[in-house]
């Protein structure tokens, strides 16, 4: 209940917000034709309907046993572990590193920032830096420039600095 | 007809298309030979690729890989007793205990034809009923087709594994994202707080490849570092798909059409799929053989006939109505949106051949995978020993290049960050995304087609109920939305007065 709380809450905020943003656009209409704010007002009032409701609504309990399925005479088939959950921090953390390994593809171009990117990344789980990281992150980078710039004329990034 | 299928020959039998289509098979079998990756990250990820080919090649690419996932879910079901995706997780139940008793090249052989035989029918009643279908909505106005989308949106309730409200708020967040961009009649400027790059709107690449690659990349990422020193399960066994002998195609053919009719039907329905599909056909395999449960051919072949027909079936909707019936189709309808091409109605009436271009090539989708399963089965075994993380580190590579490729757009990347990181923490809170990519897709055709109906009607609002077969489609959605709730509520009371 608590969790669908603060998520409602969140909800009603970003509403609030878009709501705001909404009241900005332009109030011209044509015959018949409700305008460009109509739209976006229609699915905010909807949106805080379902917040409201998920304010009050009851937390179903996750069910984190593992799923055994058995045959007739009891055997056990398969066992099936309910989802790994990672700690939030790390969850973060990793998407952090992600977003510094796209900052460095806008900042120093595709080529260079994606290797560096993905050998840090991979380092960072626990591969060998040289020659393992290096060579398999460059292997895939340069595969995929070759696909798309070469093969198909795609440009790629070229970076900000240089 | 004929003129339009000879010319859709003409298109789809090419050494181009037919090589597209192998590699598009071969894809999606080895993204679903391989646990924890699903064939929807495989169909996003081919998107960037096609963006050099023509139509026909691009569907061709993205068909191969529809097909091919579809049946590649089987191979770790049988050999390791993990489904490769949720249609396989019926199979797993006979498939795995065929293995343990040595018939593993049997139920893999038994799992690939019966797959190909459903994948087959559904076709022949996806060439019989789609162009009927699109026939009477070509006359759909305005609308009749904001009613149409209105009850394809309200699949979302379907969809919503575990919360319909979390379900309805995602689709809803879905179709205010639509609004991003230019206006659709006005041509006014709408949330795009002076960024160049979102007058176009919010992609749906970008997000598609948020929501379904980086949670996925992140967690591997995560497992890894936690599991680094362990050693992976490795498969020790040799195995060699079987083709089934004639006593046994001869024994399970009624079974298998009956499943493979089932699914499609299935199909049919949005907001369903492969996963109940199979479910429903193996029970149904199981009322007709009481061994089935114990390690049965009956018990592999139903769950794969029923989870191929539903391919078929789930293509009616996206093509002749322009509704996806599950995230498949709605990655498909993306991907035919980005090259230029509009499911629905006048799809079959602009590109007739080019709808049956797409008929000739799914029937020739079905015999290669067929073909490259049986003699490929060595290696696709194989594949199942590659550590996860090496393919996981090229997709990161992909997510990045094919969220730019679409419009050179580095906001795009951005954009793709945004939703993954989004898609993490809404998977957490119980929030199921495909709603949400539902409400992107449907969103433009919803406004353009409300408001147009509004212009029509000098702006009364009854034109929505007093056209019959908009009000019939927006009842079925209102029924689809509290047809849970109603149900629920009868359940408590009977469950009271008993």
């Amino acid at each position: 209940m608590r969790s669908n709380r603060i998520i409602a809450v969140i909800f009603l905020a970003f509403i609030g917000v878009w709501t705001y943003l909404t009241y900005q656009l332009p109030t011209s209409t044509m015959f018949g034709e409700p305008g460009a704010r109509f739209f976006p007002f229609v699915v905010l009032g909807l949106m805080t309907f379902l917040t409201i409701i998920l304010f009050f609504l009851k937390e179903k309990k996750q069910d984190e046993e593992t799923v055994v399925v058995k045959d007739e005479e009891d055997n056990v088939i398969i066992e099936i572990e309910a989802e790994e959950k990672h700690d939030t921090r790390t969850v973060i953390k990793y998407y952090g590193i992600f977003l510094g390994v796209i900052a460095l593809v806008y900042l120093i171009g595709f080529v260079p920032g994606a290797i560096i990117g993905l050998t840090a990344m991979l380092t960072i789980i626990g591969w060998k830096l040289f020659p393992r990281a290096i060579l398999f992150s460059s292997a895939v980078v340069l595969v995929t420039y070759a696909l798309f710039n070469l093969l198909m004329s795609i440009p790629l990034p070229t970076g900000r600095l240089f | 007809m004929f003129e339009m299928f000879t010319q859709g020959l003409g298109i789809a039998l090419t050494v181009e298309n037919f090589i597209f289509m192998l590699v598009g098979s071969i894809l999606g079998i080895i993204f679903t030979a391989i646990p924890g990756l699903t064939f929807s990250t495989a169909l996003i990820l081919m998107i960037p690729l096609t963006f050099g080919l023509t139509p026909v090649a691009a569907i061709s690419v993205l068909l191969g890989v529809y097909a091919g996932g579809m049946t590649g879910g089987s191979i770790p079901a049988v050999l390791l007793g993990i489904p490769g995706n949720p249609s396989a997780a019926a199979t797993v139940l006979d498939g795995y205990l065929m293995s343990k008793k040595g018939q593993a090249g049997k139920a893999l052989g038994m799992s690939i034809y019966a797959s190909v035989f459903g994948g087959v029918v559904s076709l022949l009643v996806l060439i019989l009923v789609a162009p009927q279908i699109a026939s009477v909505a070509i006359k759909f106005g305005p609308a009749e087709l904001f009613a149409l989308v209105i009850f394809g949106l309200s699949t979302i309730v379907g969809l919503s594994e575990g919360s319909v409200v979390k379900g309805l708020l995602s689709g809803m967040f879905g179709l205010l994202l639509c609004t991003v961009g230019m206006d659709p009649v006005l041509g006014t400027q709408r949330f795009t707080f002076g960024i160049p790059g979102l007058m176009l709107g919010i992609g749906i690449l970008p997000v598609m490849i948020g929501i379904f690659a980086l949670p996925e990349i992140i967690d591997c990422f995560i497992t890894a570092r936690k599991n680094r020193g362990k050693p992976a399960q490795k498969i020790e066994q040799k195995v060699k798909a079987a083709f089934p002998n004639l006593k046994e195609i001869k024994d399970t053919f009624w079974l298998n059409l009956q499943s493979s009719l089932l699914g499609t039907f299935i199909g049919l329905v949005p907001g369903t799929g492969g996963p109940i599909a199979s479910f429903m056909a193996y029970d149904l395999a199981k009322r007709k053989n009481p061994k089935v449960g114990t390690g049965v051919i009956d018990g592999v072949t139903a769950p794969e006939a029923a989870n191929n027909g539903v391919t078929g079936g789930a293509l009616i909707p996206m093509l002749t109505l322009g509704i996806p019936g599950d995230s498949a189709t709605a990655i498909m309808l993306g991907a035919l949106l980005i090259h230029g091409l509009v499911p629905g109605p006048l799809l079959f009436r602009d590109n007739g051949p080019l709808v049956y271009a797409i008929f000739i090539s799914i029937l020739i989708i079905n015999l290669m995978v067929l073909a490259v399963q049986f003699y490929g089965m060595k290696i696709f075994v194989k594949i199942l020993d590659i550590p996860k993380i090496n393919l996981m580190a090229m997709i990161l590579v992909m997510t990045i290049v094919g969220s730019y490729a679409t419009a050179l757009n580095f906001v795009d990347v951005i954009i793709m960050f945004a939703f993954g990181f989004i898609a993490y923490f809404m998977k957490v809170h119980g929030f199921p995304s495909i709603p949400l990519i539902l409400g992107i897709v449907l969103g433009g055709s919803i406004e353009d087609n409300f408001r147009k109906a509004l212009v029509l009607s000098d702006g009364s609002f009854s034109i929505f109920v007093t056209n019959p077969i908009s009000l019939v489609f927006l009842t079925l959605a209102l029924l689809m939305i509290v047809g849970p709730f109603l149900k629920k509520q009868y359940q408590q009371f009977k469950t009271q007065k008993a």
